[in-house]
């Protein structure tokens, strides 16, 4: 009868244990192969910008993937109940969103920046890089025709706001 | 695991005490739902197990209207990542519901129950536990590989509209135009000789495009790979042009389609030197429409 108790109680005490979650990691560069899990990417903040054919500059802010910082969700379940529902937009976990937007770019902060890079492009400081296009001022958003909208990856850090182009060298910091 | 039991006990009944500790712990070990997502690749698509989908590739399309230009993302299936999503459960219950939009994932329910099982077994343990094994998750809808096909061209339709690639690196964001390349070739059955993958009726579509030379030299070769080749199809004309200026015919002779790869020649006197889009005309023999072609941007270096 021992013996049966003894079973019992192990029973129990691994019931006991079971758990359950989701563990959620970043997927390093190369990793996809190996990595076991629901793929998606985090949220990004974009400034578009684009001429509206009259010689003038629109600013956007839209939200995309940041296709450089894949991440794995692996719920997990183990002797427990677990109820989950991960819902995606345009592959973003809408959780993961929210918590982009704390720490990406305040809504307050979006007005700001449109207005920045407006006049930051009619100044010609959003330089495109392109040698053959040169000219500033007003030039320059005659420059960005229909065929050239331009899109910037926003970075904040502290109190400036980084417009990173193309490449690297292709960024401006506009405090806020 | 070994149990110590008192050595009093017959044979007999260490075995039964023993068959009982087997019985309950290992079934209470092994009630678990596993949850496997994997990047299906090229070699081992066949084996992978689950409902497929993808990660999506933002897009912009940019169409001109009477107010200016009108600038909207699109989020298109990342056909490079592609993954198989597969729900198990060993001695438990559980519904799982995978929602997929366009080919890429849109919500994933889980309804797990281990406990279940797992109290059952307690439950019936002075009289051999019997279990409900519910191995194959209920609810799992595989929409295919054709379900969730598009492709960018049609966005392309409406006249003016450009489409913008939106390409990022650890460096930077930049968007890389999308010229309107057919990626599935349509096919036509020929007195029933059979298309591509349409499978019977009156033809279907067929992938063609695998990989192409992205950068050639004047006067040298340029080559692409196709998928597929469906019967009775061949390459009848190719043109080049530079830029958005007027195609021009490549002689006759100067491309040729061995089995599944196309070689053309680019002439030498090709200037100015830079980016270029090369289109590929498709005929079928007896075929009174010839599909359109498949374009594809090349960037023309000296020799």
């Amino acid at each position: 009868m021992n013996a049966l108790k003894w079973i019992l109680r192990s029973g129990l005490a691994v019931v006991l244990t079971g758990c359950a979650g989701l563990n959620v990691r970043s997927l390093p560069e190369g990793a996809d192969t190996k990595a076991d899990g629901i793929r998606y990417y985090e949220a990004a903040n974009f400034l578009l910008v684009y001429s509206d054919g009259a010689g003038s500059v629109r600013t956007e802010v839209i939200v995309l993937p940041d296709t450089t910082r894949k991440m794995v969700a692996k719920p997990h379940t183990f002797l427990a109940k677990n109820k989950q529902t991960l819902t995606f937009i345009d592959g973003m976990m809408t959780q993961s969103e929210a918590e982009v937007d704390s720490t990406g770019v305040p809504s307050a902060m979006i007005a700001a920046i449109k207005t920045a890079a407006s006049a930051a492009m009619k100044a010609g400081l959003l330089n495109d890089g392109d040698a053959g296009r040169s000219g500033s001022g007003g030039d320059r958003a005659k420059h960005l025709s229909l065929e050239e909208p331009r899109l910037y990856k926003i970075v904040v850090r502290g109190d400036c706001v980084t417009l990173v182009g193309a490449d690297s060298n292709n960024s401006i910091t506009l405090p806020l | 695991m070994k149990l110590n039991l008192n050595p009093n006990l017959n044979l007999i009944t260490k075995v039964r005490l023993n068959f009982l500790f087997l019985l309950v712990v290992l079934p209470l070990a092994s009630c678990m739902t596993r949850v496997s997502s994997r990047l299906v690749t090229e070699e081992g698509e066949s084996r992978a197990r689950g409902v497929r989908y993808r990660l999506p590739q933002p897009f912009l399309l940019v169409t001109p209207t009477k107010d200016g230009l009108k600038v909207d993302k699109l989020m298109l299936p990342d056909y490079a990542a592609e993954y198989a999503l597969d729900v198990q459960s060993y001695m438990a219950s559980h519904k799982c519901t995978i929602q997929l939009n366009g080919g890429m994932l849109q919500k994933v329910s889980f309804d797990v129950d281990n406990t279940k099982v797992a109290t059952d077994a307690i439950g019936a343990v002075g009289e051999l536990a019997k279990t409900q094994i519910e191995s194959m998750p209920k609810g799992l809808k595989n929409e295919g590989p054709a379900g969730g096909e598009r492709s960018s061209a049609a966005y392309l339709e409406q006249p003016g509209a450009m489409l913008f690639k939106v390409v990022q690196s650890r460096d930077g964001v930049a968007l890389r135009r999308v010229f309107a390349r057919q990626e599935w070739l349509q096919t036509v059955r020929k007195d029933g000789a059979g298309g591509g993958g349409g499978g019977g009726g009156g033809g279907g579509t067929a992938p063609v495009k695998q990989k192409a030379d992205m950068e050639v030299k004047q006067g040298a070769v340029w080559n692409a790979v196709f998928a597929s080749v469906p019967a009775g199809f061949a390459v009848k004309r190719v043109t080049i042009r530079f830029g958005a200026g007027t195609p021009m015919d490549l002689k006759a002779g100067t491309f040729k389609l061995t089995g599944t790869s196309l070689a053309v020649t680019i002439p030498e006197s090709t200037n100015p030197l830079g980016g270029y889009h090369l289109d590929v005309y498709w005929s079928a023999d007896g075929n009174a429409n010839p599909s359109s072609p498949l374009g594809y941007d090349v960037t023309v270096v000296a020799k």
